[in-house]
């Protein structure tokens, strides 16, 4: 009791301190379990089973959220910018750390930890930046739950390693077979046992856990490390509506041994000596560095603007908690002593403390700036006194068209390059770009323009349209009230969506419900 | 089945939990039998699971999240309520109780001092099972629940007192005496302290911190469980139960405003470690003593089943209760406590019994529990039932005139045919308020207090995404769902729990993606934001003139 309560004070200050910096919880959960364990002696025991039970419900969870339909439409962009990232950090790390004298199976445990970036970190940073649902943020959700998917098949390769060709043939193809099993389940069996029964939560909880540790069982039984098989149970309720519905009765629990696991795992590190922090350093350069070139330029050979190009880059440059799952595997079976251990859980932890800092937009436009390959806008001449669309998605259609039919001067600017060529097969001035690149605003005449309508999602990247176009009627989209005070008081017409579907509400509540009603 | 015994040993446990539960379900049996009932299996009869430190510990932390649940549901003002007719009944029911079975246990010729044991041992009800159950039921706020929770409470205090005794009588009769006074001024002390820094922290620190970290919902999760650890280690370095440490931690966050949103999601935590802990129970039973002495142990069970809530009916009617809530708060607590096999596995430990008794009080508490939950699971038709043949007076020696007396205004009857707006940002605020003026009755629901601040309407705080939000809110009763949210899944799972019970919604749908989705789940309004927004800048350019040049 006294170690269980120690652990969950460790978390409670590492929230606190991670709602006070504003920095991920993830390190500073580690840190209070480092100093928790300085306070009091935790018996090791204890350690290791809330870390099995942690690591189990921390990948299952994870497994939970893999649903291939929340890329939509990005998959093959994330495919690339996933594989390439994965294989490319990957060898480097097999190779740094081969160079440096680990045995190939330690190595390998150290290039799998350094290839994947953290699915909790990033989707909580473009949640706080209300990124998530946008092309960037699926790109990004895509990326992290191939890279998921690929450590979890790849931990049975590494894990029989050294038992040669043979044996890690048998782990793949076992692997396989759990794979195919999943496929059954979520596309056949959990979608019907859900429609057929209503289960009460408590039933559902029960459910929920006796899949996760049938499946267990069953990747024991077949010599699969129990991660995958945690992470496979999960997938089998990643459809709709299981996810959902389960969501609702793990959500707290999952919070809770995520807490658990972080703190624990703090506890359980050695101090650190001065070559495993030297490693540490060398190999967190590596990730920083190499990760946003690399995604930067693959997610813009995808087709993404530079700037959400630069952003994906810099997002992606942590490593994962599975890193640490891995390291964790690798410690508990016996294969990895401490020290590489100790090494991937300072990388995790230094590297996931400088996203935030590193994936700001100060940052990104200062790269932004150095970009070698920035297109500079392509128009004949500099339009004047024209109408000038910022963002034009499906919603824009109506929009565009009578704008066309009034036979003004119009020019269309958009991050998506399939928007961009379909305007200009349909004959419209269109260019590619970002909206809030002050550059590509005054090569397009925003502060010249008759009218400037801007329907891009974040609020914020008008801020150097307002200030270019200030003596230029300028509509621009928001959602909430503030968005509209904040649009204002820079000299904007706002149109609130949140205003016009309120309306839209009422003519439906007005006229058909009431209606439906009276009938 | 798995290698790690620890996860060999749960996931036993679950499987076979969950089947006999699932099984249990169609017959219509609570769940705290199909887990018991798992337990023997495994244990007793199968013997494949052994019951480790971690085991114990997992058990425990059910124990100790269900007290922190109970005391998450009371306000200072409930316990004021029914403080004295807990103290009072609780108290007088230990004693006549206690007698009773002494007596009985003396007409079976056992030895004084096992007369003494199970006298003790058999008089407390169990604190686990009756909360249990009374929050399956939704009860734990009703008049008879909070008293039972009271008069259970009550008899918390007083087990500790007798797990103080029996602990220190052992060794030397000078030494044990002097050991027991310091241990007994030790926990009353320590009560008292506990209880004195759980107000002064829950009066003056809390509220500003945990108002500061409402918005991560994890972390005000990792906060209220740490603190509520923090009480029970406490409360375990003073001597005192680790249910009472839970409880004091419950009641400090209790006067907290997102108490109801704390306890739905500290619920489902509670479900899976509670579980364990009845498994266990199961478990570590022996029951072929039991089975030797069976006359015994069935005078014993049946005296707790039929005397039991009767007794303690009277008791609380003696208070001014209804006749009704007191004759609910006996029916709730007809069975014996799991302290029972705490405190027998401490004699036996110290020699004050033998292992035929410890399997007794086993067998007599697992019976009644069994039978005792299905009486509190069934408690409303079987009061009606004595109510209809007249035997509520006899029952609790009310006056046939009481009768009509029932359980008060608290009650409120089910909400119905009002409109629920899911997510308070702009565009529900302004749904809300047109509703409101409309003549609706509107339940605003959102996760962030600052959010429902201020509207004109009743709010409620917790995430839509759990089925226990959207039942307090009255979803099946309600003639419209709406969403306002920005968040995919839940939309997508509002939706679909509309098809499912058959209330119409309105979900906000905000990315031509969502549409598609919903489209199979019979929404009877898309609110398509970008599509109004895109029309709403049109008339606008139209208004500027964009279009008339």
């Amino acid at each position: 009791m006294i170690g269980l309560t120690f652990l969950l004070l460790a978390a409670a200050v590492g929230y606190g301190a991670s709602r006070w910096t504003g920095l991920p919880a993830i390190p500073l959960l580690i840190a209070g379990g480092v100093g928790a364990s300085t306070l009091i002696a935790l018996e090791m025991s204890f350690l290791g089973d809330v870390l099995t039970l942690g690591v189990i419900v921390l990948v299952f969870v994870a497994g939970i959220e893999l649903n291939p339909a929340r890329l939509r439409g990005r998959g093959w962009a994330a495919l690339r910018v996933g594989l390439f990232q994965f294989l490319a950090l990957g060898s480097l790390g097999l190779a740094c750390t081969f160079l440096l004298g680990f045995d190939l199976q330690a190595a390998a445990y150290l290039a799998l930890a350094l290839s994947a970036s953290s699915t909790l970190v990033v989707v909580k940073l473009l949640q706080e930046r209300q990124m998530l649902f946008e092309p960037v943020g699926r790109l990004l959700t895509g990326v992290l739950l191939l890279q998921d998917l690929l450590i979890i098949l790849l931990i049975p390769v590494v894990n029989r390693l050294p038992e040669g060709w043979g044996a890690i043939a048998e782990g793949v193809l076992a692997t396989f077979a759990l794979m195919a099993l999943t496929g059954v389940l979520v596309r056949w069996v959990t979608p019907r046992v859900l429609e057929r029964f209503d289960f009460d939560e408590e039933s559902l909880l029960l459910i929920t856990l006796s899949v996760l540790f049938g499946f267990l069982g069953i990747a024991n039984l077949l010599g699969i490390p129990l991660v995958s098989g945690a992470f496979l149970a999960g997938v089998v309720l990643s459809g709709f509506p299981a996810a959902a519905l389960v969501r609702g009765q793990l959500n707290s629990m999952g919070d809770f041994f995520h807490a658990l696991f972080f703190t624990a795992l703090g506890a359980f590190l050695p101090l650190p000596t001065m070559g495993e922090v030297g490693l540490a350093l060398a190999l967190l350069l590596l990730v920083v560095v190499v990760t946003p070139p690399l995604v930067a330029f693959v997610a813009e050979r995808s087709g993404f603007s530079a700037r959400a190009a630069v952003l994906s880059g810099l997002l992606l440059s942590q490593t994962s908690e599975f890193s640490l799952v891995v390291a964790l595997q690798g410690v508990l079976v016996g294969h990895l002593d401490s020290s590489p251990f100790t090494v991937i859980t300072l990388v995790t932890v230094a590297t996931m403390i400088l996203t935030p800092f590193l994936a700001s937009d100060r940052v990104v436009w200062k790269l932004l700036a150095r970009h070698p390959l920035r297109r500079s806008p392509e128009l004949h001449r500099r339009p004047d006194g024209h109408i000038l669309l910022l963002g034009c998605g499906r919603h824009g259609q109506a929009l565009l068209e009578a704008l066309i039919v009034t036979r003004e001067d119009l020019v269309v600017v958009d991050d998506d390059p399939a928007v961009v060529d379909r305007l200009r097969d349909a004959g419209v001035t269109a260019l590619r770009g970002d909206i809030s690149d002050t550059d590509l605003l005054r090569a397009v005449g925003a502060d010249r323009a008759r009218v400037v309508i801007s329907t891009i999602r974040r609020i914020e990247d008008n801020a150097p349209l307002l200030d270019l176009a200030r003596d230029v009627f300028v509509m621009v989209r928001g959602f909430n009230l503030e968005d509209g005070r904040w649009i204002s008081e820079r000299g904007g017409q706002p149109v609130l969506y949140s205003e016009a579907a309120a309306h839209d509400f009422r003519d439906w509540y007005e006229h058909e419900w009431q209606a439906d009603a009276r009938e | 089945m798995i290698d790690q015994p620890l996860l060999h040993d749960l996931g036993m446990i679950l499987l076979v939990a969950t089947g006999v539960t699932l099984l249990a379900r169609t017959v219509q049996i609570p769940s705290i039998i199909a887990y018991i009932l798992a337990g023997l299996l495994l244990g007793p009869v199968l013997g494949v699971v052994e019951i480790s430190h971690t085991m114990e510990l997992i058990a425990e932390v059910g124990i100790i999240l269900l007290l922190f649940l109970v005391g998450l549901e009371l306000s200072l003002d409930k316990i004021r309520e029914v403080g004295k007719v807990a103290f009072g009944a609780g108290l007088s029911q230990v004693a006549i109780t206690g007698a009773g079975i002494a007596l009985i246990a003396w007409m079976f010729g056992l030895s004084p001092g096992d007369i003494l044991f199970l006298g003790i041992a058999l008089t407390f009800s169990s604190t686990v099972v009756v909360v249990k159950l009374l929050d399956e039921l939704r009860a734990l706020d009703h008049r008879h629940g909070r008293i039972a929770v009271g008069i259970l409470l009550v008899q918390d205090l007083v087990v500790v007192i007798v797990l103080t005794f029996v602990a220190g009588m052992s060794g030397d009769e000078e030494m044990a005496a002097a050991t027991l006074l310091r241990d007994l001024s030790l926990a009353f002390g320590g009560m008292a302290v506990l209880l004195v820094s759980a107000t002064l922290l829950a009066w003056k620190a809390l509220p500003p911190l945990f108002d500061w970290m409402a918005k991560s919902q994890e972390g005000l999760l990792a906060w209220s469980l740490a603190w509520c650890f923090l009480l029970v280690l406490g409360s375990e370095l003073l001597g005192l139960s680790l249910e009472l440490g839970a409880f004091i931690a419950g009641v400090a966050l209790a006067q907290l405003p997102y108490n109801h949103d704390l306890r739905r999601r500290v619920h489902p935590l509670m479900n899976f470690f509670v579980a364990i802990f009845f498994v266990t129970l199961g478990v570590q039973m022996e029951m072929a003593e039991a089975i030797s002495a069976w006359p015994l142990v069935l005078t014993l069970v049946v005296a707790t089943l039929l005397l039991k809530p009767p007794l303690v009916a009277w008791l609380v009617r003696l208070h001014s209760q209804p006749p009704r809530v007191a004759l609910r708060a006996g029916l709730t607590l007809g069975q014996t406590s799991e302290f029972s096999f705490i405190l027998a596995a401490l004699a036996l430990g110290n020699g004050l019994i033998d292992q035929a008794l410890l399997s007794i009080v086993g067998a007599v508490g697992l019976l009644t529990m069994g039978f005792s939950s299905i009486s509190i699971l069934r408690g409303d038709a079987l009061v009606n039932w004595f109510d209809r043949r007249g035997f509520i007076p006899l029952l609790t020696g009310a006056r046939s005139e009481g009768i009509s007396l029932d359980e008060g205004a608290e009650e409120h009857g089910p909400r119905e045919g009002h409109v629920i707006v899911v997510g308070m940002n702009s565009l529900g605020r302004r749904i809300v308020e047109f509703l409101q003026k409309s003549g609706e009755d509107v339940l605003a629901v959102d996760t962030d207090p600052a959010k429902l601040a201020g509207l004109p309407c009743s709010t409620l705080l917790g995430n839509a995404e759990y089925l226990s939000v959207m039942e307090e809110a009255g979803v099946q009763n309600a003639q419209l769902l709406v969403s306002a949210l920005h968040i995919e899944d839940v939309n997508r799972l509002l939706a679909y729990r509309g098809f499912r019970w058959g209330i119409p919604t309105v979900i906000h749908a905000y990315d031509e993606n969502v549409e598609r989705e919903l489209q199979g789940l019979d929404v009877a309004h898309l609110l398509n934001s970008r599509g109004a927004g895109v029309d709403r800048m049109t008339e606008e350019l139209a208004r500027h003139g964009v279009f008339g040049r």
